[in-house]
């Protein structure tokens, strides 16, 4: 078996392994995946109509807010106890989005997971415009936005600084450090397909900028092995992220010694609930897109089925955490968690609890069928509950918290105003906006790692592997055998 | 009998005997003794039990190598089932919730309401609950292992979708009857106290020793393609584990709630606080430096060194979680401490080798040419 042991250099920048159920039948060459998903990049009226009404979305949230700056945020329906709503509610689902691109690029890369191939462009693309969209909303939190950078330490001559202790501080440094790590790894994984983007352009200005964002890749050998190198560190530099950054958003709540947020399973109850959500919306964006750039035989059923499987799974981990919270808050025989609970199920805002349970809960238990799990319509109107449902996740946990604290007189109810509600569209107008420019500037899919899910037979036999001179095709271990 | 299964079953005799002698003298010392022993040994087999059925569900092919070993350690539950027994017996011993009037006064109040969940008849039939979900679901997985192994040395049909269906509706079971026993058996040491993220912590700590005991035991046959991801998932959940541990002690150091902070206050002064420093850094920041090595993750003579130090730290993690309970002014070890540890180590050793019979723990790495390394 010693015979097994390949080189470790050689090991080290080893791409995943195809299976059987991960390669692509209905592709027959390397040409074809360039040809087709290029041609994705084509204008088309379908797409300025969507970016015109992103845009026309994002218009109601900013009209929404400069009303806001001038009236005050009393506006936005904030009354004392009820400080935090739909704002931070907001904030937190799109950082929750943010999660899913980095666990499917960095994560399922690492543990080989070739099902990933397919949608991790898109589901990188999104966490990086989830997590632009969630950095708005502290600062659309904020009384007086234009001095947001207070939050940022830096020697000044005000001498002030700010509370270091604060978890809102800690969420200042996850959020930037997370969108600059995964901007970052977005950008690592586009140079190849950069350069066959410049290799295909006409136009001589758009032709240069391609060539100077790709580095002027060349495909060689040495190229790849850095290439292989650097991805392979981001993975691994990224994925102690996923948990650390929704870990701090989660501390935004458990610090605090209110009812229902002071707990401690809140860190990985918020990590799997951001995973589970970014997988919601993974599916809300490449469902669409596989129908409409005629991408299907890519973004095959078995790469779905696959996805839905780990939608499930955190489905059901966030389940536990739901009935691990009703369990304690009931066995910690503390009549404050006791009532809060209670409140939380049968009070003013039962509905949102109940929104909660059915949409994060009960109904994914249907993706244990294998025919739902393939049917896409399925699975898009599911992610859409998901999404619902993860939105009033937060919302029950925010809302219902602050308005119900220890002493009656506390308790206060609350409403979210039209300006919250055109915030939260325009909210949604800003991440398609950036979402829409994407996809026809920049290739939704991965070109060339999409070739190595290409099947053997019909290929080249030319891989990424082969390419560095070592002759192996993916998937073939057997050669390796036979030294 | 083989020869392991006969150092076991003298290991457990020699054990049970010096229990035996302890109950009579102490009891209380022995009873929560054996409590702290058998807790030791369940979370890594329910680890082994995890580890079988996440990887039938992700199709994780790298397992293969580590299969046999991990399912003959599954094969140690029955024996566990039968080894509860003693808890269930002296439950009125070890909690103090079991008898109310003994409890200081500020205490009582609230562990009387809690009254409903934590007495003994209800506590008896919800560890019977736990321990016939996980034995039941262990045998399954079992079964299902060798039905495949048949088909497969018949060239049949694959049966792993079966078995992901199985693995799929056996997590959740499992992780649900983890974290209740968790609950019941070991947070319930202090009746006022709870944390919501302990049953992840426990079995956090368990898988991470079950992953170091792989390591410990995997046979040198193993290609370093394989040894490499036991290395990565050591380092993983090494990471994961003290993620858990610093949150939880975070929430609850910050916020500085008197009934929540009470439980750390036995457990980080004084002599246990020396025990909690060391297992964190015997647990987290030793293997985290030393796991980063690529070279060392695919050394299995490095790994089994770095996997028997895990394996003291969840030994002396598990006791840091169960003793102050019963000592908590300090650290005071007993001979029943590893008297229990004996009796119940050497039990769940003979159980699963008697259950392994003369089957070789690794004779799929034979054919780890089939593995996707």
């Amino acid at each position: 078996m010693t015979a097994l042991a390949p080189d470790p250099v050689e090991e080290g920048r080893r791409p995943n392994i195809p299976s059987a159920d991960v390669q692509l039948p209905a592709v027959a060459n390397y040409t074809q995946v360039t040809d087709e998903i290029l041609n994705t990049l084509k204008l088309t009226k379908a797409w300025f109509a969507g970016l015109a009404f992103s845009v026309f979305c994002l218009a109601i949230g900013g009209t929404a807010w400069m009303y806001q700056i001038y009236m005050g945020l009393g506006v936005a329906g904030y009354h004392p106890p009820v400080m935090w709503g739909v704002y931070i509610i907001t904030f937190v689902f799109w950082v929750g989005i943010g999660h899913a691109g980095t666990l499917i690029s960095a994560i399922l890369y690492l543990f080989r997971a070739g099902f990933r191939t397919t949608i991790y462009r898109c589901a990188e693309a999104m966490t990086v415009f989830a997590v632009m969209t969630a950095g708005l909303f502290p600062i659309l939190h904020l009384g007086r936005p234009w001095k947001f950078f207070w939050l940022i330490p830096y020697p000044n001559w005000r001498l002030i600084w700010p509370q270091f202790k604060s978890p809102l501080v800690w969420d200042v440094f996850a959020i930037l450090t997370y969108l600059t790590v995964s901007a970052t790894f977005l950008f690592i994984g586009l140079i190849p397909d950069l350069a066959v983007l410049r290799d295909r352009e006409t136009n001589p200005v758009r032709k240069r900028i391609y060539g100077v964002l790709s580095f002027g890749w060349r495909n060689s050998d040495r190229e790849w092995r850095h290439f292989a190198r650097a991805y392979l560190f981001l993975a691994a530099f990224s994925t102690p992220l996923v948990l650390s950054v929704h870990s701090v958003v989660s501390f935004d709540f458990a610090m605090a010694d209110v009812p229902g947020w002071h707990t401690t399973i809140f860190p990985p109850y918020f990590v799997a609930g951001a995973i589970f959500s970014g997988i919601g919306m993974v599916f809300t964006i490449i469902i669409p897109i596989r129908r409409w750039f005629k991408l299907k035989h890519y973004v095959t059923l078995n790469h779905l089925d696959a996805a839905a499987k780990l939608c499930l799974f955190t489905s059901l981990v966030v389940g536990c955490a739901y009935l691990t919270e009703f369990f304690i808050a009931w066995y910690s025989g503390s009549e404050v968690e006791q009532s809060y609970f209670m409140n939380r199920v049968f009070g003013q805002w039962w509905w949102a609890a109940w929104i909660m349970l059915t949409c994060n809960m009960i109904l994914p238990m249907l993706l244990f069928s294998q025919k739902l799990r393939r049917n896409t319509t399925f699975l898009f109107t599911l992610s859409i509950f998901i999404n619902l449902g993860m939105w009033y996740e937060r919302f029950v946990i925010i809302v219902p918290s602050l308005s119900h604290e220890y002493e009656p007189w506390q308790w206060a109810p609350y409403a979210p105003s039209f300006v919250d509600w055109a915030i939260l569209v325009g909210s949604f107008g800003w991440f398609s906006m950036w979402f829409l420019l994407f996809v026809k500037q920049l290739p939704v899919l991965a070109i060339a790692e999409i070739k190595e899910i290409v099947p053997p037979k019909f290929a080249h036999r030319v891989s990424r592997r082969s390419l560095d001179g070592h002759g192996e095709t993916p998937g073939s271990v057997e050669p390796a055998e036979a030294h | 009998m083989t020869r392991t299964m006969s150092v076991g079953l003298g290991a457990a005799i020699v054990g049970a005997i010096l229990m035996l002698v302890g109950v009579i003298l102490e009891p209380r010392q022995a009873l929560t003794s054996y409590l702290f022993a058998y807790a030791t040994v369940l979370t890594i087999v329910l680890g082994a039990l995890i580890l079988v059925m996440l990887s039938y569900v992700s199709g994780a092919a790298w397992f293969t190598a580590f299969s046999d070993l991990a399912l003959a350690i599954v094969g140690a539950l029955p024996a566990l089932a039968v080894l509860a027994l003693p808890i269930l017996i002296g439950v009125k011993k070890i909690y103090p919730w079991a008898t109310i009037a003994t409890l200081p006064v500020e205490t009582r109040g609230v562990v009387e309401r809690k009254e409903a969940w934590l007495n003994v008849p209800f506590f008896v039939v919800r560890a019977l609950i736990y321990l016939a979900v996980w034995t039941i679901v262990g045998e399954l997985v079992r079964r299902r292992w060798f039905d495949m192994e048949r088909a497969r040395a018949a060239e049949s049909s694959d049966l792993r979708p079966r078995a992901s269906g199985l693995s799929a509706g056996g997590l959740i079971v499992v992780g649900l009857a983890l974290t209740f026993a968790s609950f019941d058996w070991l947070m319930s040491l202090d009746p006022a106290w709870y944390s919501t993220v302990y049953g992840v912590y426990v079995f956090a700590g368990g898988f991470l020793a079950m992953l170091a005991l792989v390591a410990v035991m995997a046979p040198r046959s193993i290609g370093p393609e394989q040894t490499s991801a036991i290395g990565k998932l050591l380092l993983t959940f090494s990471i994961f584990w003290a993620y858990i541990a610093f949150s939880q002690y975070l929430i609850i150091w910050i916020a500085d709630v008197p009934s929540e902070v009470t439980w750390y206050l036995s457990r980080a002064r004084g002599s246990w606080g020396v025990i909690a420093i060391v297992v964190a850094i015997g647990r987290f920041v030793i293997p985290f430096v030393l796991l980063l090595s690529r070279a060392r993750k695919r050394n299995a003579r490095a790994l089994a060194a770095i996997g028997a130090l895990l394996l003291a730290m969840h030994v002396l993690d598990v006791y840091w979680l169960v003793m102050p309970a019963l000592h908590p002014a300090g650290v005071q070890p007993s001979w029943l401490d590893a008297a229990a540890l004996l009796a119940v180590t050497g039990g769940a050793v003979a159980g699963a080798a008697w259950r392994q019979g003369r089957r070789p723990l690794a004779h799929v790495s034979t054919r780890s040419g089939e593995v996707a390394s």
